[in-house]
């Protein structure tokens, strides 16, 4: 069929006619974050300190992070819509030094669950908007209070969505690694009560004058559920 | 002549807008529309027992194929490894990536991670993922299934392995496919997938991890 004659795309407030390139012949883009108006796009991070524990922890089982949509915080916008959280980024940093006794393996396991069971010390008061003028995340981070301190991630999958081991010998040193990256496949979608747990293993024994820290960062958006803003 | 301007669906009374001075349209990148079906991500470690001394050249440590119906885009397929409380022998260590197409028998033994229900899913309203198997190695080499492998690896990491034990030889997420906006995936039809084949030193025991992003669609 033959071209009908030629038209410029023009802009909105803008009005002003999109390029084509000379030789490529391809239109010009530019990437913009998601819309989340009238909620917002956030980064936290809550980091667990433990300078001597007080007793060993062998082949420990015990989780470490959750980031969670905790019952009270289901959002409601305009028309009665609630809240998706949009997962976009999990990331798991820890350092290990002291007097270490016992080289040995961790693991960091990423679940998707529902609803924490509580524990921990949760990011209570988080401020962590990308854009001041968006409001405050209806989700919120929390780490484990205590070495072997439970944050409890209930109806978790039975396979991790993200797992990372390494090594952590006697010298001591640092780790960090992504559990989660929505580069290529999209965000997580997070309904409501629905939360993402971090577990932390080991096969090995943690000496008493041993010290770790850790820290779960992540980002998310969070948009309405229903509504020509969302579609999601 | 006055041009026009791009308006969309529902909102439809909204106008695309242009960049003023490089002139370029505003764009959001949005996942694939999965449909009925749906995006998954699967990590899985060999487990807290180490892989045993002694793996034969080229064996198989992790193994995954696609369901008999739709199509299955692989974006990512991510590798570590390190050492457990024995050394190995000083060497090479050789871990591939081959595309495995044809099954007829997936592959056995190890552990199986198959998802179901709503396990894996990166939103709990998508469908259950339709792999037929996923399948990594706890102690020792996974039994091969019936199926041809590709004649050369669509992706291999070689590393030195010294004799230290409990060290961290393929770091953590070290890609072994990562296909980004714009590339073209692993696109697995019916009983298609891929197989980790590991190559290590004598005498070593090592633990190593992997995790898959892939979604799950009508057509491509």
């Amino acid at each position: 069929m033959a071209a009908i004659g030629t038209i410029q795309l023009v802009g909105n407030a803008n009005g002003t006619p999109l390029e084509v390139e000379l030789n490529t012949l391809a239109l010009r883009g530019v990437v913009r974050p998601q819309d989340v108006y009238p909620l917002g796009s956030y980064s936290g991070a809550v980091t667990l300190t433990q300078t001597a524990t007080t007793g060993n922890v062998t082949a420990g089982v015990f989780n470490t992070g959750l980031f969670s949509m905790p019952p009270n915080a289901s959002l409601t916008v305009g028309g009665g819509g609630t809240v998706l959280t949009l997962l976009r980024t999990l990331t798991i940093s820890y350092t290990w030094g002291g007097t270490i006794t016992t080289a040995k393996h961790i693991n960091f396991d990423a679940f998707r669950g529902q609803l924490s069971g509580g524990g921990g010390t949760a990011l209570t008061t988080p401020l962590q908007q990308l854009n001041s003028r968006a409001p405050r995340p209806a989700s919120f981070l929390a780490v484990s209070n205590a070495f072997n301190g439970a944050v409890n991630l209930q109806a978790a999958d039975p396979q991790p969505f993200g797992s990372v081991a390494f090594a952590a010998p006697t010298t001591g040193g640092n780790f960090s690694a992504s559990l989660f990256d929505h580069a290529e496949i999209g965000p997580m979608v997070l309904d409501y009560e629905t939360c993402i747990g971090v577990k932390m293993t080991s096969n090995g024994t943690f000496g008493s004058s041993e010290t770790i820290q850790l820290s779960l960062a992540a980002t998310w958006d969070e948009v309405q559920m229903v509504g020509q803003q969302s579609n999601w | 002549m006055a041009g026009i301007q791009l308006v969309g669906n529902a909102n439809n009374t909204t106008a695309a807008e242009v960049e003023v001075n490089t002139k370029a349209t505003r764009v959001v990148i949005r996942p694939d529309d999965y449909g009925s079906l749906g995006i998954y991500r699967l990590g899985a470690n060999n487990g807290a027992s180490a892989m045993a001394a002694g793996l034969a050249a080229a064996s198989p440590i992790y193994a995954w194929r696609s369901g008999a119906s739709n199509v299955y885009i692989v974006k990512r397929v991510l590798f570590m490894m390190f050492s457990g409380t024995t050394g190995f022998t000083a060497g090479n260590a050789i871990f591939n990536l081959f595309a495995a197409r044809s099954f007829t028998a997936s592959d056995t033994g190890g552990t199986g991670v198959t998802p179901t229900g709503n396990s894996n899913k990166l939103r709990t309203s998508m469908a259950t993922t339709g792999i037929a198997d996923a399948r990594i190695s706890a102690t020792a080499t996974l039994t091969a299934g019936t199926r041809t492998l590709d004649a050369q690896p669509l992706a291999s990491i070689v590393t030195a392995i010294s004799t230290a034990t409990f060290t961290q030889f393929v770091n953590p997420n070290t890609v072994l496919l990562d296909q980004r906006v714009g590339e073209y995936p692993l696109v697995c039809a019916a009983n298609e997938g891929f197989e980790i084949q590991a190559t290590v030193p004598a005498t070593g025991v090592w633990f190593f991890a992997v995790t898959v992003d892939w979604e799950e669609l009508a057509s491509y």
